[in-house]
């Protein structure tokens, strides 16, 4: 086993090759996944893939988001473990009644004689392309029992998480965000606040359901996912400097959600700040924000406060979408105004 | 009817058999519904049978399929036992879903049939994922997608069958023709007469055929399940029939004529098979008879089982919403 | 089955208690026989334990809001499904918000009382620390106060040129009521004896020695002095008694109260038939009460009952004091250091261990005479301290 420097993308794509290398069962389906001289789906993550592992493997399918959902379903049902891919993760709305209807709900309805153990993978995260191909799509998959989901930050959880995705025998909604893709070549994210990582080579997995704490502190609890993680870090080394002490972490699994560590920590700092980039009515933060009031109230020396994307759809120009996107600064006001009470 | 005689006596009977199981069935649920004692409604099978049985006696144990919020007549068809379909009806414990799937939803993977689906042609992509699945391990299993005329318009079955066209996914699609989409005629819903005119839209083969002569369903059946063992890609089969009850048991058919329901009334496939049992198979009415008596007898035992079968544990409520690691 | 959780009755004066803390979350199982919730009575602060097994439902107080006999604090579920119903914790009706609002409320131009606005954890930390919200100084944004808030009041930070302002804790309060009602009320009269604990002295020694070898609690000065003091009672029971108004209570039983100095005030749990123990199980007894009073552990049971108290400050070196009556009951012993002093003893000089003692009665059930009696009967027990350790003489045997 050796450590490589990836981008998340490279993780990614060596999490697939490892799951593809172990089960025969595991295939890809989606759009322009291993089209020679392609781009290796939306984002270079399968890039290369269809050169190993043949092209029946690495299925490309015509647009139509419906067949690739209800495929991975059939697929699944019938005992393989296949990941589908939207090519952009607001995509999965043309195929909703098959994640929603159909994925979710076959075991429970069949009392658990059949299960549909899939990967559905979404590239997700405002990117300068309008409100059509930037949505942060959680919160409807939160809301959908029967579904996991995953958000990684960075590229040792995605690999990781993805492996565990593939082996749980559950339908997993895997997000993963454009910016910290850190893609080389011509899909290089421009705003790309990609972290290249020390990734092992080999097979090993993060267990679903957990978060991360990445940073401890005793005055304010953090809570953020994804590109939201990297700002509410940044955020809190600057409120370090100002005598603020944040303990972040990193919301990886909100379905199956540890409430454990969030309790310990809201009971330990009292004051508790959710940063996502999804919309702030009904967000996922909308959710941990009640958990947390139901069983830390008593600690709480201010209110569960969320930073969010406002309720608007995605504005197309940088500078609204800069200014819709929660930046570091708005979670560093945000922190102090809770600090001063 | 064609080539009756050249199929093995035991099946055609057993086919009779299963037809006449499913209308039975189906008709003492109506009565049962009609007493108070189902919960929700029903969505019934009779005037359909021959497409079930006839498709469903074309494949083999290994094969899967794929049906909808009208699924009685597969299951039954299939070989699913009439017990476990009338208390998962009743929503009991000894359901075949354990009363957590209800008449829309029933599963019985012991004989191939997954979870039944109430979302219109939801199931047409799936079976696609489930042929692919088969090919995809080498296998020569296929899938059976069965959907209704109404299905045919929405996008699914675009989808569905354009991506098992296109990667020859050995699966059959069965459209049962039954004239209505719930209360709107299909001719009303399409330009074209014959659904399986979409066929050559996908480059696939499309078939019509008499959906209330059990035979020529089972033939054409049998052709395109053969086609789709060899690597042959998938086909359409489009079944015209028609259901001599309602969309569901909510609904009292005012928008078809009497003229029209006994148009088809008099082409009942139960009655027609007999016929010909009768007159080229050289059965005796005592034998016919025995065999409506023991699936009489199987309803009746069935549906005092479902009514003795104890209502499911409230606990119930919450388990099997995820699958355990194994 | 839900299943309503009251304050049950404490055995305190019946007077309002302070709710401290849920000792379980909602949604939480909680075993019968574990702890539940905990409430400060006047007495002590009392943890109260579950009925029954099962899962806290919801809360309907927070720490730090007065409770009282027989309220509804909350309500918990036989199983989790019921406490799960409805998918979050919701509070209970209250019967009020049922009531239709079909007519207008008359206008009383009376405005609802003030809410103090304070954060869940500042209302728990101010309930712990026995501060009262209305006392502290809110500096949120919104009026509400805040963790800090209460721990600046905690500090005591410095206010008004030097002087610090400390609000009445319920102990605090409950002494300060008890002995103002006795001095008002009562009509004392006070009377003194100097006590030789010589002989005393040397019994202990050898008591002590006793117990030590056989592993038993040792037995203090003051637990020789309990025993006096109600073996005294027992042959002058005209000062077991209480003043009521109309009548006077005798009482048949002897119950004394200690009292047990804290750092936070005091508190008087009962040694309950006192005279019935000997030496060695009053010795036990008077360690598990004082154990059980500095851990805050005494139930209210253990408080109450008492019929006549002793006060024991010479273990602080005082040479005498005289304590206030532990109203209603008649009489209170103030016992003071026993110190080596050059005395006259059997017609010599001599230095002798002598401990004054000072009995403060209620004048209106006991006169001087049955003071002196007392005092006399007090002091010949422990100056020929055999006597404590014999029992009197057993009924029927001739």
């Amino acid at each position: 086993m050796s450590t490589r420097e990836m981008t998340m993308v490279e993780a990614l794509r060596d999490g697939l090759r490892v799951a593809m290398h172990s089960d025969p069962g595991v295939f890809l389906i989606g759009e322009d996944l291993g089209i020679p001289g392609g781009f290796g789906g939306g984002f270079t993550v399968t890039l290369g893939l269809a050169e190993e592992f043949g092209h029946a493997r690495v299925m490309d399918t015509p647009v139509s988001e419906i067949a690739i959902i209800g495929a991975a379903v059939g697929a699944a049902l019938v005992g393989m473990r296949p990941i589908a891919e939207m090519q952009y993760g607001d995509f999965v709305f043309c195929g909703m009644d098959q994640v929603v209807n159909q994925a979710a709900k076959m075991h429970y309805m069949s009392n658990g004689q059949v299960s549909v153990p899939m990967v559905l993978r979404l590239p997700v995260g405002a990117s300068a392309r309008g409100a059509q191909h930037s949505q942060s799509t959680e919160a409807w998959f939160m809301h959908t029992p029967g579904l996991k989901v995953v958000c990684p930050s960075n590229p040792y959880d995605a690999k990781g998480l993805l492996l565990a995705a593939i082996r749980d025998n559950n339908p997993v909604i895997f997000l993963e965000h454009k910016l910290l893709y850190g893609g080389k070549g011509g899909r290089k994210e421009s705003a790309s606040a990609a972290r290249v990582v020390g990734v092992p080579d080999d097979d090993y997995e993060v267990p679903l359901g957990t978060v991360s704490v990445k940073r401890e502190g005793s005055d304010l609890t953090i809570l953020a996912n994804m590109l939201m993680l990297h700002r509410a870090m940044e955020a809190a080394e600057v409120l370090a400097r100002r005598g603020i002490l944040a303990e972040v972490i990193d919301m990886r699994c909100l379905t199956p959600l540890d409430m454990q560590p969030l309790t310990a920590s809201a009971q330990k700092t009292g004051r508790v700040l959710i940063v996502e980039e999804d919309n702030l009515t009904g967000g996922w933060g909308a959710e941990v924000a009640a958990r947390l009031n139901e069983v830390a109230f008593f600690y709480l020396d201010a209110p569960v406060t969320r930073v969010a994307a406002p309720d608007t759809p995605t504005p197309s120009a940088p500078i609204l979408e800069h200014e819709y996107v929660p930046s570091v600064e708005r979670v560093i006001e945000a922190a102090v105004r809770i600090m001063a009470g | 009817m064609t080539k009756l005689l050249s199929l093995p006596l035991e099946t055609v009977q057993d086919m009779y058999r299963r037809m006449v199981l499913i209308r039975r069935f189906e008709d003492q649920l109506y009565a049962l519904f009609l007493q108070g004692v189902v919960p929700g409604t029903l969505h019934q099978y009779q005037g359909q049978e021959a497409v079930a049985v006839g498709v469903c006696t074309a494949l083999r144990p290994d094969d899967v399929i794929f049906s909808t919020h009208r699924p009685v007549g597969h299951f039954l068809a299939r070989g699913s036992t009439a017990r476990g379909i009338a208390a998962e009806i009743m929503g009991k414990a000894d359901g075949c879903a354990g009363g957590k799937g209800g008449q829309m939803h029933l599963t019985d993977v012991s004989i191939g049939a997954m979870p039944s689906n109430a979302v219109v042609g939801a199931n047409i992509p799936i079976a696609t994922g489930a042929a692919l699945g088969f090919q995809l391990r080498g296998q020569d299993r296929v899938a059976v997608s069965f959907f209704g005329d109404g299905a045919s318009n929405i996008g699914a079955f675009h989808e569905g069958v354009n991506l098992a066209a296109v990667k020859d996914a050995p699966v059959i699609f069965v459209c049962e023709n039954n004239q209505y989409g719930a209360s709107t005629a299909i001719s009303s819903m399409m330009r074209i007469a014959d659904i399986a005119d979409r066929a050559a839209a996908y480059g696939i083969t499309g078939c019509v055929v008499d959906g209330m002569d059990v035979i020529a369903v089972y033939q054409a059946a049998l052709e395109a399940v053969e086609k789709a063992r060899r690597g042959g890609g998938p086909t359409l089969l489009e079944c015209k029939t028609y259901r001599y009850a309602g969309h569901s048991r909510g609904d009292p058919g005012g928008y078809r004529s009497r003229e029209e329901v006994e148009h088809w009334r008099e082409r009942d496939p139960i009655p027609q098979l007999r016929t010909l049992l009768i007159n080229e198979r050289g059965l005796s009415e005592t034998e016919l008879m025995a065999i409506e008596n023991t699936c009489q007898l199987e309803v009746r035992e069935a549906i005092e089982f479902a009514l003795n079968s104890p209502e499911p544990a409230i606990e119930e409520t919450y388990l099997n919403v995820y699958a355990e690691d194994k | 089955m839900i299943h309503n959780i009251i304050i049950p009755a404490l055995g305190a004066t019946g007077g309002d208690m302070v709710f401290e803390e849920w000792r379980v979350q909602p949604g939480q199982f909680v075993k019968s026989g574990s702890a539940l919730f905990v409430v400060t009575t006047d007495k002590a602060t009392v943890e109260v334990e579950a009925f029954r097994d099962g899962y806290l439902r919801e809360t309907q107080v927070s720490p730090g809001e007065i409770v009282s006999v027989q309220m509804v604090i909350g309500r918990m579920t036989d199983t989790l499904e019921e406490t799960l119903s409805g998918g979050s914790v919701r509070e209970a009706v209250k019967v009020e918000d049922r009531i239709p609002q079909t007519e207008e409320r008359p206008k009383t131009g009376i405005g609802p009382p003030r809410r103090i606005l304070a954060s869940p954890l500042a209302r728990r930390m101010a309930a712990e620390l026995g501060l009262d919200l209305a006392s502290i100084k809110a500096s949120g944004s919104e009026g509400q106060i805040l963790k800090r808030d209460i721990v600046r009041s905690a500090e005591n930070t410095h206010v008004e040129g030097g002087v610090r302002r400390i609000p009445l804790s319920p102990m605090r309060r409950a002494i300060a009521q008890r002995t103002q009602q006795s001095n008002t009320e009562v009509p004392y009269f006070h009377g003194a004896a100097v006590i030789d604990m010589s002989e005393a002295k040397v019994m202990l020694k050898q008591a002590v020695a006793w117990a030590e070898k056989n592993e038993w609690v040792a037995p203090t000065i003051t637990d020789f002095t309990l025993r006096a003091a109600a073996l005294a009672l027992r042959q002058i029971p005209a000062l077991n008694a209480s003043f009521r108004g109309e009548e006077i209570l005798f009482f048949e039983d002897i119950h004394i109260g200690l009292v047990i100095g804290l750092p936070e005030g005091m508190l008087i749990p009962v040694v309950r038939h006192t005279d019935r123990l000997n030496l060695f199980t009053l010795a036990a007894t008077t360690h598990r009460l004082r154990t059980s009073a500095e851990d805050g552990q005494l139930s209210s049971s253990e408080l109450s009952g008492a019929t006549f108290t002793v006060s024991n400050l010479g273990m602080f070196g005082l040479d005498s004091f005289t304590a206030v009556i532990n109203s209603p009951e008649a009489g209170i012993l103030s016992l003071g250091a026993a110190k080596e002093q050059a005395a006259v003893w059997q017609g010599n000089l001599a230095i002798r261990w002598q401990m004054k003692a000072t009995i403060t009665v209620d004048h209106r059930v006991v006169d001087g005479i049955t003071v002196a009696k007392y005092l006399n009967e007090f002091k010949q027990l422990l100056e020929n301290p055999l006597c404590l350790a014999l029992e009197i003489p057993q009924e029927g045997i001739k």
